[in-house]
């Protein structure tokens, strides 16, 4: 491969743009499809971490804060999270806004159109929109790269914060991306006392920060339409189709059909929009047709500009019962339909078959804890007769969520980050006696610990689960506060019981003994917590700690309830042998299995 | 020229790696590439896909029906993929069965009568499982069997010599059981070819 093009995905193409703005600091918690811009920075570029700082912060609201500080002392900052966690990051991000920056200050924040990892089809746009501040959305990663150097350049000369958009196929997607070069710069300390500016001493100092922000907003705009901060292709008279993002990339492919029919007017960024960008370009069309990813943000701001200019072309998107649907991520047929919808018809493939799909849904890994302590918890339940379809377990987000799929299907709710204790709550004061809430380490140190304190306070019978494997497992095993990785460890049983939570703490490969903590868990009174800790087995695996188990074939008479039971993936049943067979590769030992087979037909291998 | 292909299977078969060599292939040929890669889930016991196309394009995903070719590196995972297959599609499916958690708990049966109906629709049908078990080679070889064939079914693109010379770039353990993997998935698929 020719030397400086590498095959990059917008993410690490994102990684790589920082770099080469001369980025100083980069904070962020992991979140699909974010997360790969920090991996990228930790794992491919070392020899820059002494001088660019880089972290994995608790949540995104301390992500956020440092990138603002540090943007307010005069350096360069960016903060990376998924749509979700700019809703974490939002109460410092909207008001330092407010505020302005010195330093540019970049957010990136990756959107997740057809929901492939995520709660909700957040179009993270709206929050420039609310801000406001300017939002720049690259369509491919070569872009990406290039846009990050702009984005600081526009945050720097206008003093406010910008928004990266990016979506799940901008993170993901890969092509050669030219390098170029890594400019690391130090850039001196130069935070002064602002009261007026830093502060929000008084109505009369926010009100001159937000006319302001509306002020660097206008010039935006005109920095847009002078710079010409947006493309135009072909040079068709028919339909006018405004554009941005990933979603320009299936009205592009359309070009060498359509050119000489529309007219393409792409968006660097989707909002603000100059008015005059709008009026010259929609001179001459009668329709316009707005592909954008999730939200109409681009379709309402023409919409009005068009009423202000008194213009009678007529817009064609999501909003009014358009041609395209409000929800789910776009697609070339979404695309096609749309303009075969307003008169021009697409070439379109046939389908060869239509037969259904297959159906593979997510479970635990083979080795997973959590399979075991929610085994633990559902025999406890059983030998204290507790009916679990009475018992309200409340899931959070990350792995632990998978006792929501089958074979264990136990979880009642999945909200947002640290939801399970305070749904818990909620379910107490609504009348139920106790509830169960069941939270990763991750996900008890980023939003969980209010709610804890005040299920303490009010003495709530909330049972407290803890299922700690040490990494932020689902999205790619990034470093937790509990990771066995550095001598600065945070554990949650040492917050619990400074809260004043009773807490057990267990080894889940222990079925026996989680088994009985459970039991005590259950038949306390008051609010109490257990920590069921055992290291994520695919990291632990990686690290070289691996465990294993075998079937004794004489013992084993091919009832397969061990399969049924754990659904684990390392368990085949051998059809010819009618006896079970455990993939040694994938086996690490856990002892579930051999717990469960009422013929002591399992031997197992602990780690 | 444009040429579309996706790579479907469970999580954990080598999916992404067998499309990363393909892109590289195409890149050392200077073809423009574009990857997408839906990975999110895979470790779990998921469905996984990723996209490749070759040739001056603008976005890595290609309508449905327009693949021209599609690699299923599980035979039921074909099913996932059906809806990228046109009437001009070369399909290449791996005969290796991975039960779903619903298979595995009774729940639902794996699909039955599949081979009967991908060969009546004349897609290449590869004997995977038994030909890595009877050559005594690991699982973790599908990929470069698979890559074998691609390498015969569509040598002008994926020239043999190139991918090997790749592929023995990459490897970083199981080297001799790869390629051999890869040989065999070649003659599977150069006897397939030849087959009336």
């Amino acid at each position: 491969m020719i030397q400086n093009i590498r095959l990059m995905s917008g993410n690490e193409a994102i990684a790589r743009g920082l770099l080469e703005a001369g980025v100083n600091v980069v904070a962020g918690y992991p979140g699909t499809p974010s997360s790969e811009v920090i991996d990228t920075l930790l794992h491919d570029y070392k020899e820059y971490l002494d001088r660019v700082y880089v972290e994995w912060s608790v949540n995104e609201k301390v992500a956020a804060e440092l990138a603002i500080a540090a943007a307010w002392a005069g350096l360069r900052a960016a903060a990376t999270m998924k749509m979700s966690g700019m809703n974490v990051a939002s109460d410092s991000f909207l008001s330092a806004v407010y505020s302005g920056v010195k330093g540019g200050l970049v957010f990136y924040v990756a959107d997740d159109p057809g929901v492939y990892a995520g709660m909700v089809e957040q179009d993270t746009r709206n929050y420039a929109v609310m801000a406001p501040c300017p939002v720049i959305e690259p369509r491919r990663p070569k872009e990406a790269k290039n846009f990050v150097s702009l984005a600081f350049n526009i945050s720097e000369e206008f003093k406010i914060p910008i928004i990266l958009r990016g979506t799940t196929v901008l993170a993901h997607s890969e092509e050669p991306v030219p390098l170029g070069e890594i400019r690391i710069k130090k850039r001196e300390f130069a935070f002064e006392k602002d009261i007026a500016k830093y502060t929000k001493a008084g109505r009369k100092i926010v009100l001159e920060q937000h006319k302001e922000t509306l002020n660097k907003i206008k010039k935006i705009k005109e920095a847009i339409y002078k710079r010409k901060y947006y493309d135009t292709i072909g040079n068709g008279s028919e339909i006018l189709i405004i554009t941005a993002g990933n979603a320009s990339n299936y009205v592009l492919d359309l070009m060498n059909d359509l050119k000489e029919k529309i007219k393409v007017l792409r968006l660097w960024f989707p909002w603000p929009i100059p008015e005059k960008l709008i009026e010259e370009h929609v001179e001459g069309f009668t329709k316009i047709l707005i592909v954008e990813e999730i939200d109409p943000i681009i379709e309402r701001e023409v919409r009005a500009i068009l009423q202000e200019i008194g213009s009678k072309a007529k817009v064609f998107g999501k909003l009014f019962g358009g041609p395209i649907p409000g929800y789910n991520e776009m697609t070339p047929e979404i695309v096609s339909n749309a303009l075969a919808a307003l008169g021009l018809e697409v070439r379109a493939k046939n389908p060869s078959s239509n037969v259904q799909g297959f159906r593979r849904p997510i479970t635990f890994c083979p080795g997973c804890p959590h399979r075991v302590t929610y085994f633990a918890l559902v025999e406890a339940m059983k030998s204290l007769g507790l009916d679990s379809s009475e018992i309200i377990i409340t899931g959070d987000i990350g792995c632990t969520i998978l006792a929501m799929n089958k074979p264990f299907e136990i979880i009642w709710t999945e909200l947002s980050m640290g939801a399970s204790v305070g749904l818990a709550r909620g379910f107490l004061k609504a009348g139920k006696d106790i509830v169960i809430a069941t939270v990763g380490d991750s996900t008890f140190f980023h939003a969980t610990i209010p709610q804890i304190i005040n299920a303490y306070l009010a003495n709530d019978n909330v049972k407290v689960i803890i299922l700690d494997n040490s990494w932020v497992a689902m999205t790619g095993h990034q470093p937790t506060p509990t990771s066995p990785i550095t001598e600065r460890r945070v554990l949650p049983e040492k917050i619990l019981e400074a809260i004043g939570i009773e807490t057990k703490v267990i080894d889940p490969y222990d079925v026996k003994g989680s088994i009985e903590a459970m039991k005590w868990l259950l038949s306390s009174k008051g609010p109490k917590a257990v920590v069921a800790r055992r290291e994520c087995s695919l990291q632990a695996i990686r690290r070289g700690i691996k465990g294993t188990a075998m079937i004794i074939k004489d013992k084993c008479v091919g009832c397969r309830l061990c399969l049924s039971k754990t659904a684990c993936m390392a368990l085949k049943f051998n059809e010819k042998e009618k006896k079970m067979e455990i993939i040694k590769e994938l086996c690490n030992g856990c002892g579930l299995c051999a717990y469960i087979c009422p013929f002591d037909a399992i031997e197992v291998k602990k780690p | 020229m444009t040429y579309n292909i996706i790579v479907g299977g469970s999580g954990g078969q080598g999916v992404m790696s067998l499309v990363d060599l393909l892109a590289e292939c195409a890149i050392v040929q200077e073809y423009n590439v574009k990857v997408m890669k839906y990975k999110g889930l895979a470790q779990r016991g998921g469905s996984v896909r990723a996209f490749l196309r070759i040739g001056d394009v603008e976005s890595p995903i290609f309508p449905r029906y327009s693949a021209d070719l599609v690699v299923s590196l599980e035979l039921a995972e074909t099913l996932n993929l059906l809806e990228y297959i046109g009437h001009e599609t070369k399909v290449l499916i791996a005969d290796y069965r991975i039960p779903s958690v619903l298979n595995a708990i009774g729940i639902e049966r794996y699909p039955e009568d599949l081979l009967d109906m991908f060969s009546k629709s004349g897609y290449y049908i590869l004997p995977a499982e038994r030909d890595l078990k009877e050559n005594k080679l690991p699982v973790i070889t599908l990929n470069t069997y698979m890559l074998g064939a691609i390498s015969v079914i569509l040598s002008d693109i994926f020239p043999k010599n190139l991918i090997l010379r790749i592929l023995k770039k990459r490897l970083k353990r199981f080297v001799d059981e790869n390629i051999l993997s890869f040989e065999l998935g070649m003659k599977r698929a150069i006897h397939l070819l030849k087959a009336p």
